[in-house]
């Protein structure tokens, strides 16, 4: 009986010695990193009336325009994205023929003259920073006194665009002002 | 009797066998330890990984703003993965808690986005169109290993596993560098994808080699 006790015990330890150097635990252990986050861009230019910052969706409005006569009209160009962009404005979908190509441009920012001469040739383009804004004023006026002007008419819009950096992305935001130019008699 | 004694003993070792082989199947331990980063900077970190229990460290993680910009049109990070235990570690890569997150129309997104008004996770679209390369870099060799967008979480631990085989041995007090790319083509800065975010989790394990392997 004392023998059979001490060859079963032996037996049995063997036995575990074979399997416990098989035996598979699994230690792991895990990192984490967390709480990556990665975000888009924001970018959104608007127009807006300087007097009392409304949306503003158009400029010129004239009646009845004589030789030597001009209108002078305001705009709120702000930055209302996440980041500095660069915009343009330029006139666009312009129609009217001759009265058109006759219209002068005067163009202020902080009070200092930026452009001054055809409707049809202005263009100007700067960066506004992150909820910066730009106060443009623009006169337009009619100085030639040729007949062939008269009861003429003219349609535009001043395309104002925004980009990052006009090159990098093609994210983008474009607002349009619009105006009308009536001529009259004389 | 010595008959009957012998049928004892060969029952006795049946028994014996039995219960040896359920009491190491019941040995089978399975040990695990979760870390959490804090809020890191910009810097490159290294993340050392043990398969001891509650070693944790803190990680470099990515937080990037304003992408689009000059300066924000890619990116990376790079993590040195350390065994720091006693024995071989096979490692893995995975993404977890990913979100695709949509904060509402501005202006020009609102006009090609016909669904950023309805904000919230998982309503962004940038996941898309967000590109990640995930290198394994071993002395100078880089290898490629996951390269897919930031859609579905899934796609990165299944990627991982398909292209490494599940066997990326880290011997004890050795490393390797894991770097992740991200990037965007030119053409899939949409107005659709105007501040959406993406967010993710990335975890490493490391697992103990067993004496089979």
């Amino acid at each position: 009986m004392k023998h059979w006790f001490i060859r079963s015990a032996l037996i049995l330890l063997i036995i575990i010695l074979v399997f416990s150097n098989r035996t598979d635990a699994d230690l792991s252990d895990q990192e984490l990193v967390a709480s990556n986050f990665l975000t888009v861009a924001n970018l959104d230019i608007n127009n807006q009336d300087s007097a009392n910052l409304q949306p503003k969706s158009s400029l010129f409005q004239i009646s009845g325009l004589i030789p030597t006569g001009f209108q002078v009209e305001s705009v709120r160009i702000r930055n209302e994205g996440t980041f500095t962009l660069e915009y343009s404005v330029q006139p666009s979908q312009m129609s009217g023929g001759s009265l058109c190509s006759n219209l002068e441009l005067t163009v202020l920012k902080n009070w200092q003259i930026i452009y001054q001469g055809a409707l049809a040739d202005f263009s100007y383009s700067d960066q506004l920073d992150e909820n910066a804004y730009d106060d443009l004023v623009l006169s337009l006026a009619l100085n030639s006194n040729d007949n062939s002007l008269q009861q003429g008419s003219c349609s535009f819009a001043f395309l104002v665009k925004s980009t990052l950096d006009l090159t990098t992305t093609p994210l983008y935001d474009e607002e349009l002002l619009q105006n009308q130019v009536i001529s009259g008699t004389w | 009797m010595r008959k009957f004694d012998k049928s004892i003993s060969f029952s006795s070792l049946i028994l014996i066998f039995i219960v040896s082989l359920v009491s190491i199947a019941a040995t089978q331990a399975l040990y695990r330890d979760v870390e959490k980063s804090n809020k890191g900077t910009f810097v490159v970190g290294t993340l050392d990984l043990s398969v001891e229990a509650g070693q944790g460290e803190v990680s470099d993680h990515f937080e990037v703003e304003n992408i689009g910009s000059s300066d924000m049109l890619s990116g990376s990070k790079t993590w040195i993965i350390k065994n720091v235990g006693t024995l071989p570690g096979n490692l893995s890569m995975r993404i977890e808690r990913l979100s695709n997150w949509e904060y509402g129309c501005n202006e020009p997104e609102g006009l090609e986005d016909t669904s950023c008004d309805d904000p919230g996770q998982n309503q962004g679209e940038l996941g898309v169109y967000l590109q990640s390369d995930t290198y394994l870099i071993n002395d100078q060799n880089e290898q490629l290993i996951v390269s897919t967008n930031f859609f579905q979480a899934d796609a990165f631990g299944q990627l991982w596993d398909q292209n490494t085989g599940g066997n990326v041995i880290i011997p004890p007090k050795e490393s390797r560098s894991i770097r992740m790319d991200w990037s965007m083509n030119y053409e899939d800065f949409i107005n659709e994808i105007q501040g959406d975010s993406v967010e993710f989790d990335i975890v490493f394990e490391l697992e103990q080699v067993g004496n089979g392997n």
